[in-house]
């Protein structure tokens, strides 16, 4: 029987000590969503996987994987999950081809070779692993996360270190992953990812959770001011910035004026008024909401003070 | 059963394909027996009697104490034991296959020095070739267990070095591989029993070429060898950790353990 959500956390704690690494967490993942796992470095994302993983046992708290209690049922776990892990994790001198076969078979399945060139890894399927770029690690990690056909998958900061063109790569393949009907969790630093990619994020900080929502419901809980960056041709923003109706200048810069404003309509009114008034003539405007980075750092740092 | 299988596969191709093993399983024994057969011989003619039983313990203490410690540390510190933990890896495979694969090697090393000692040197050959075989068996797991202890206790490759290094100089210099037993010190010979070369090599000479039958004098290096592989497993069990944090000191002192039976032959001789 087919368990409510893909994964279940309740009031899951973990110390090493005295230093307590995760503190009363508690969210839940439905089935078939990319959920981001985020937070500031030691915050306990990775502790909190681990423990998901059946890699480390919760001091308290309970965890269903799938249904699955990954501390009672290890075995039963690593079956039904895909885990690809911060680090490389496999031995240099393993082909692509040998690492497919030999995960598959721990997992008393055939190895399917096809998943090679899914993953574009056709033509390195007998490269040794150190052979292999950074982009051709990740990609063979995440096909091997897969390839035993587990319900949900578990990434932890997959495109860390790539360019810009294998991160795309990684997403589009994330996102087919999704379309395939799997849940992945995504433990990730990158905020345009977690934005991009992300259906739910939970934001944890110093081992508790920091808030946990869709990525615009989370951003448009924080502050609710939105940023206006003007500038024009003849200098009206150029030394001295221009008061504006329930508007605060941020910063004057490189012949930009921004600010932020509690209203942007009735702000952004003004401006152009004043500009027409002046005779001055608008170069560029830019009206932004604050993004997923600002609302991150707004939390993490509240947080912790 | 097909994990262990294609793991296995992948451990003994490894063997090969990573320089530095191949290098310690065959190039390094192989090259250090032609030099040495070359002049030892000239210098003590009885070498000869014990050049084949000596270079392939040299060849086992290099291919073992030399190589699986560091594969196994370095596995557990790049985070590999946990990758394979995540999907269903036993630790069971992750002790005993290396102990396969090695003995494997050792294998086909030791057939090289036993045919090309004989041919090349005139090295004298075993007379009872079943016990030979037996004799060879456990010694290559006696030091392929050992090798996998030191890799699970080891908490970093320079503590897994100094280990090694603890058991290998002076098993090269007093197991009785370069000189006869029978003319060290008598303190150091006594003292040379701590030592598992020194077993191997009792076993070697008095089982396999002077083709005595096992019986209350020549049985005890065998009883200790294989009292030290079955401690040495037994500790391996105990002791395995997938994580590269380091084993309580406490726990280390452990793996004293393996030293017992040794330890009693001094007593018992």
């Amino acid at each position: 029987m087919k368990s409510e959500n893909a994964l279940e956390l309740k009031d899951v704690s973990k110390a090493y000590g005295d230093t307590v690494a995760v503190d009363a967490l508690s969210f839940v993942v439905p089935h078939g969503m990319i959920f981001g796992l985020l937070g500031p470095n030691g915050a306990g994302k990775t502790t909190t996987l681990e423990c998901i993983e059946g890699l480390r046992k919760p001091d308290r708290g309970e965890i269903r994987v799938m249904g699955i209690d990954p501390t009672a049922h290890p075995r039963r776990l690593w079956n039904a999950i895909g885990v690809q892990l911060q680090t490389s994790g496999l031995p240099e001198t393993m082909t692509a081809k040998e690492a497919l076969a030999f995960f598959s078979r721990y997992h008393g399945r055939t190895p399917e070779y096809a998943i090679l060139d899914r993953f574009g890894l056709t033509e390195k399927a007998d490269d040794q692993f150190g052979n292999l770029s950074v982009g051709q690690k990740r990609r063979l990690a995440l096909a091997l996360a897969v390839a035993h056909d587990p319900e949900i998958v578990f990434l932890d900061e997959p495109t860390a270190g790539l360019d810009v063109e294998s991160r795309m790569e990684l997403h589009a393949m994330m996102l087919e992953l999704k379309d395939a009907g799997k849940t992945i969790v995504l433990a990730t630093h990158d905020m345009a990812e977690a934005e991009k990619l992300c259906d739910e994020i939970a934001i944890i900080v110093a081992g508790r959770l920091g808030v946990v929502g869709t990525p615009s419901r989370i951003t448009a809980a924080g502050d609710k001011r939105t940023r206006i960056s003007v500038s024009s041709a003849n200098g009206t923003f150029a030394h001295v910035a221009p008061e504006l109706p329930e508007a605060t200048l941020i910063a004057l810069k490189d012949g930009y004026a921004q600010y932020s404003s509690e209203n942007p309509s009735r702000s952004v009114t003004a401006l152009l008024a004043l500009l027409e008034k002046r005779n001055d003539e608008l170069v560029d405007l830019r009206v932004e909401r604050p993004t997923l980075e600002e609302r991150f750092i707004e939390i993490t740092g509240r947080t912790q003070k | 059963m097909t994990g262990y299988v294609s793991h296995l596969s992948y451990d003994l191709k490894a063997g090969v394909r990573d320089k530095s093993l191949m290098l310690m399983n065959y190039l390094f024994p192989i090259g250090f027996f032609l030099m040495i057969g070359m002049f030892m011989p000239r210098i003590n003619p009885d070498f000869l009697n014990i050049m084949v039983p000596g270079m392939i313990l040299f060849a086992i203490m290099s291919g073992t104490l030399m190589t699986i410690p560091f594969t196994l540390i370095g596995n557990r510190e790049g985070g590999i034991l946990r990758s394979f933990r995540v999907n269903g890896v036993p630790a069971t495979a992750l002790i005993t296959i290396p102990i396969i694969g090695m003995v494997i090697h050792m294998a086909i090393t030791s057939a090289v020095l036993t045919v090309a000692s004989s041919l090349l040197y005139g090295g004298v050959l075993p007379t009872r070739w079943f016990a030979f075989v037996g004799v060879f068996a456990l010694t290559a797991l006696c030091f392929a267990t050992l090798g996998v202890l030191i890799g699970i206790i080891a908490n970093s490759a320079r503590n897994g070095t100094l280990i090694a290094q603890a058991i290998y100089v002076p098993s090269v210099m007093l197991g009785g591989l370069m000189v006869p037993e029978q003319l060290l010190p008598d303190g150091l010979r006594a003292g040379a029993s701590i030592l598992p070369a020194t077993h191997a090599m009792r076993a070697f000479n008095s089982l396999a070429l002077a083709g005595e039958r096992l019986s209350a004098a020549t049985s005890l290096p065998v009883i200790v060898l294989t009292a030290s592989i079955a401690i040495n497993v037994v500790l391996c069990f105990l002791l395995f950790q997938w994580d590269s944090r380091p084993i309580p000191a406490r726990r280390r002192l452990l793996a004293l353990l393996a030293l017992v039976p040794f330890a009693v032959s001094i007593v018992a001789v």
